[in-house]
């Protein structure tokens, strides 16, 4: 009976833990793009009938678009996004990834404090001029560094 | 009632990210009705849910039309209610999802009693969740 019981929904519990077919990954970005959209809207206050008003739609089919299947149109993403003040673009994980090995994985900053005083004129008005330097080390160990400058009074 | 007539079977998911929430469904006296439910789902349907729940496992304050993660005020449950179908649910010990209950939805099919019935089926599933940790 237990073992019965341990097996009968095995076929569910191996559904989940499958790899997502192209049709579960559709519906994924479905709901990542209405996530985005509803958070945002939370975000800044804007009703669903004030979207409808920026839509020129009814409240009603507000709430059906909101249902649609992942035959939604990229254009009518755009149009959502674009009413309620989003702008939308696709990326890919991959290209990230690369991205992110290419620049700034990791980055380390390094202060280096110089007080230098500009000229004695200066000296006597009572600022400093400091110049600082900022070091970035970025994964590909290639060097990047800024300089400030700052004037302090003394 | 005996504890091995109600069983909490976990629902392991493939998570990208974080996992935030463990999900559990209700097994009573050998059967589910959630997932007796969901097998019962029409393919596109089946797809749907499975991503709605990896959502609701991994990504924090997801929001959704088509989950409501508390049912107005005199409620203490929740549902995930792809066109057509309910499935009900509830939070435990902050990052547990129990999911308890499944109904057909036709317009106005489940009225005030339906929900009524359904807080207290919460309630002694909530309980026996409770001890069985």
């Amino acid at each position: 009976m237990k073992e019965n019981l341990k097996n009968q929904y095995e076929d569910i519990k191996e559904f989940f833990l499958s790899e997502p077919t192209t049709n579960q990954r559709a519906w994924g970005i479905i709901h990542d793009f209405y996530h985005i959209i509803l958070t945002y809207m939370e975000k800044k206050k804007i009703s669903k009938a004030d979207l409808a008003r920026r839509l020129g739609k009814s409240r009603a089919s507000i709430t059906q678009m909101f249902n649609k299947t992942p035959n939604l149109t990229i254009k009518k993403m755009i149009e959502i996004a674009d009413a309620v003040g989003i702008n939308i673009r696709i990326t890919a994980d991959e290209v990230k990834k690369l991205r992110n090995k290419k620049n700034v994985k990791e980055i380390k900053i390094i202060y280096m404090p110089v007080h230098v005083p500009i000229n004695w004129q200066q000296m006597e008005t009572g600022f400093t001029k400091s110049k600082y330097k900022e070091m970035e080390i970025t994964a590909d160990s290639s060097i990047v560094t800024h300089n400030y400058e700052e004037f302090t009074p003394h | 009632m005996s504890d091995d007539k109600v069983v909490f079977q976990e629902l392991r998911i493939r998570a990208k990210g974080k996992q935030l929430f463990q999900i559990y469904f209700v097994v009573e006296n050998g059967k589910s009705q959630v997932m007796d439910g969901f097998r019962n789902l029409p393919q596109d349907k089946k797809d749907e849910v499975k991503d709605l729940i990896i959502k609701m496992a991994t990504v924090e304050n997801f929001k959704s039309n088509k989950i409501r993660w508390r049912l107005q005020k005199k409620y203490s449950y929740g549902e995930l209610k792809p066109k057509g179908h309910r499935f009900f649910f509830f939070l435990k010990f902050a990052h547990n999802i129990i999911f308890f209950k499944y109904a057909k939805k036709k317009k106005d099919s489940l009225g005030d009693q339906f929900y009524k019935n359904t807080e207290s089926e919460k309630r002694r599933y909530e309980r026996e969740f409770k001890e069985s940790i």
